[in-house]
This record gives C-alpha cells, structure tokens and sequence, in this order.
C-alpha cells in the first residue's frame, strides 16, 4: 500500500518534471524565433536602405562631375557620351554590386554596343557592371537622360538603368 | 523514494530549474538590449548617411538633431556610430570624431579646375573653432570666417589666453604658446598660406600636410587631426586623378582640333604622387595652366574639353 503511494508520487514528480522541461524548450525556442527574427529585421532594413540609396543613384548619377556635360566649367544638364566611355575605361569598383547600362532610346540607331569608334551609330554603353555570383535579389530602376555626342554636337534621348543586386 | 527525500528532491529541482531559467533570461534581455542598440545605432547611420547624401548633391549647409548624444566616429571610408555599427560612404567627409545630437553639415564644391566632387564638412555644433589672426591677416581671415555657415561655433579673435577645451586654428606661427595652449586641452591648427599651403597639426609631434584649395583649408579646420585630415586628402587626390583619367580620356578622342597640349597635363598621375609625398607645387600650377588650356581652345573655336 505505502510503496503504490510512493510510486504514484514518483508519477506526479514525473509529470511535473517533463511539463516544466516541454514549457521551458517552448519558451526557449520562442525566445530564439524571436531574437533571430529581430536580427534579421536589421538585416532587411539593411537590404531596404540600399535599395532606398539605389533610387537616389539615379537621379546623382547624372550629377557626378564623372559624367555630366560641362561647358567652359559650367555644368549643363546632360550627360557626356565620351566622358561615359572614359569612365568605363576606370574599371571604377565605386558603385557596389550594380550594372549600369545607358541606351540611346531617339533617334533609333543600330543596337550595338558603343565604343570609340561607333559613336555615332551604337545605342548602348554598359557603364559599369559588377555582378556577383550569388544573389537573392535584383531590382532595376530606370530614368531618362539626355545624352550629348561632343563629336557630332548631337544630343540624344536616352535610359539610364541602374541594375542592383542584394543578398550576396 | 521516502517522503522527506521526495520533499528535498522538489526544492532541488525548484532552485536549479529556477537559476536556468533565471540565466535564461537574463542572458536573453542583455542580448536583446545589445541587438536593440544595434538597431538604433544603425538607423542613426542611416540618418547621418541620408542627410551627407542629400547635402552633397548641392552646395549647401544644414544641421541634423540626432535626439540623443551620439559617438561618431571617422575612417577614410566608413563612419562608426557609437563604437558599434560601421556606415560604408563613398563620399569625401572632413570631420573630427563628434560626440553629440546635434551635426552641422556643409558641403562645397571641389575644383581642379573642372568640378571634382562636393567634398562635406562636418562638426558638432558645440564644437568650438576660433580663427586667430593678427595685422597682416586679419582681412583673409575675416573672409575665410564669413565663408563658414554661422550654423557652425566658429569665432574670430587674437586673443586666445582664456581659450580651453576648443579648436584654435592659427594663421601666424603659434610656436612658443603650445604647451600653454594644449594643456587646457585644446586642438591646435597651423595654416601657413592663403588658398594654397600647408597645414600643421599639433598633436604628440607636430605634422604637416598641404591643402590646394580653400576647400581643404577648411578641411583642416574640421577635421583639426593629422591621420582624418590626411585620410580624406587621400581620397580627394584619387578622386581628382579618377575625373583627370576621364577628361584626358575625352580629350584624346575628341575631333577637330589637336588636343595633344591638353592631354598631356590632364595626366596628374605623377603629380598627385608627388603631392601625397607633400609636394603639391606641380599640381597647384598645373591647375592653372589646364584652365589656360582650355580657355584657348575656346579662342581658338575649338571644342572645349570641360
């Protein structure tokens, strides 16, 4: 009789043991979920703020001393098709993981990639491409620009795309 | 089991179960409280980055109230925010390290003498700066203070004997009232030139470095240290050698007229070798003669290269 008593609080000691072990793995693995999902909160509003800086690109792009037309040390608002192709030249790594494509959109012309010697007859110069092996995301954002050919005195109409990439 | 043991055996499991729990949780908070500073600590980057970014892209000058006093930390490429989260900046920033909430940020434009860059300039707002001139200066000096934003605490005296924990930057040679000056824990700055020379820092040993324009003048005023100052030098020379490669570039590829002249003195390769070795004197007057250059061509009805 005294060793069944016993026996059944042994049980009851059991339980309690095994409840109290299951509540503090629960409470354990909540804790985790929750300091690994603020940890990678930060890094998404990382991944965010870079995007946000990709947007402002495209409109300093076509400010930077780089590439925007000047005439006698006034800046003017276009962007200089030679400068374009010496900056290339750079192998520049000044933007990051990104690929920058400038096309001639007006007037159409042959869809070549422009280099010295087809200046007047290209439609596209890839300014600058770093693209990495592995990566989650790619955004593109797209503005127009005007575009001048200081050898023909020709200004075109063109896209300047800016490619990301984020999660490498 | 016996009844007193089963008993004992409870508060046993009570007490080490409880410390766990208890290790837990503290552990977990200090993680959290660390991973929340992390947090603040890098959307203050991302606020300081925002406001260099947009002042940058205009010659303009703001300031910025970050709420809470902030540590800020300068390297060449990078700025640290309170010991803990590190913002990458492409961008050339002349600065002192800034404990405080509140930022003054200016932005100039940098010429050589086509645009290179807007360089930024950054200062606590309770940053004391006082320009000390004498007779012979007191004009330029007037000048070089009216040009700062008033945003900024700059002041302009000769009489600096009360002066303590402050930058002194000093037009006229200040050897003699050094040790009297840093004992009261001040910053001391030498700027021996106009818009062009060189600068000095006092600081264990005294060390010298050039400025090529009014704009790295104030550089050194805002940054008054040898290793920031020299560091964003640096990186406006290599910025200037990158623009220079691409105008000599154009230049070569241009029709019509010869450009061989140009060319050659848009390369400033050896130039800026030579001034990141404190000789700048071929790149100062190279500048000049670039501007000549190109001003010519125009006379001449060629196409101009900037």
């Amino acid at each position: 009789m005294q060793s069944s008593i016993l026996k059944k609080g042994q049980i009851e000691i059991q339980e309690t043991v095994f409840i109290i072990v299951i509540v503090i793995v629960l409470i354990l693995m909540g804790l985790m979920f929750f300091y690994r999902y603020t940890l990678a909160s930060i890094e998404t509003s990382n991944t965010n703020y870079e995007i946000e800086k990709q947007s402002d690109l495209i409109t300093a792009l076509p400010n930077m001393a780089e590439f925007k037309c000047s005439f006698l040390n006034k800046q003017e608002e276009c962007i200089d098709l030679l400068k374009i192709m010496a900056f290339k030249d750079l192998n520049s790594n000044l933007f990051g993981n990104k690929r920058i494509v400038i096309e001639i959109i007006y007037p159409e012309k042959n869809n070549i990639e422009c280099n010295y010697g087809n200046l007047d007859n290209c439609n596209n110069v890839i300014v600058y491409s770093k693209i990495p092996n592995k990566y989650q995301r790619k955004i593109i954002v797209s503005s127009p620009v005007s575009i001048y050919n200081i050898n023909s005195n020709e200004y075109y109409m063109g896209k300047l795309s800016i490619e990301g990439y984020y999660g490498t | 089991m016996k009844k007193g043991q089963s008993v004992q055996f409870n508060w046993i499991f009570i007490v080490v179960s409880g410390a766990i729990l208890l290790m837990f949780f503290t552990l977990f908070a200090f993680r959290y409280s660390v991973l929340q500073n992390k947090k603040i600590n890098a959307e203050t980057a991302r606020a300081l980055d925002r406001s260099i970014n947009s002042i940058k892209t205009t010659e303009a000058y703001t300031n910025l109230d970050l709420g809470k006093v902030n540590e800020i930390e300068f390297n060449c490429n990078e700025f640290i925010i309170n010991k803990d989260y590190r913002q990458k900046t492409n961008n050339i920033i002349f600065s002192s390290n800034i404990k405080s909430n509140r930022i003054g940020l200016w932005s100039k434009s940098f010429e050589y003498p086509f645009k290179i860059d807007n360089i930024v300039f950054l200062s606590s707002i309770e940053n004391k700066i006082y320009l000390i001139y004498d007779n012979f200066n007191e004009q330029f000096v007037t000048e070089i203070y009216n040009e700062i934003p008033s945003l900024f605490n700059v002041k302009i005296v000769n009489d600096y004997d009360n002066i303590r924990d402050s930058v002194i930057v000093f037009f006229v040679d200040p050897s003699g009232k050094l040790d009297e000056l840093k004992s009261k824990n001040n910053k001391v700055v030498y700027i021996d030139g106009a818009d062009v020379g060189s600068v000095k820092f006092y600081e264990d040993s005294i060390k010298e470095s050039s400025y090529l324009s009014r704009e790295m003048m104030y550089g050194a005023i805002f940054t008054s240290n040898f290793k920031l100052y020299d560091c964003s030098f640096k990186s406006l020379l290599n910025k200037m050698n990158d623009v220079n490669k691409i105008y000599e570039n154009k230049a070569k590829n241009m029709k019509e007229c010869s450009y061989l002249g140009i060319v050659q003195n848009l390369n400033v390769n050896d130039e800026v070798k030579n001034c990141l070795n404190n000789n700048c004197l071929d790149l100062i007057n190279n500048k000049e003669i670039l501007d000549l250059q190109n001003q010519e061509l125009y006379e001449q009805g060629c196409k101009v290269v900037f």
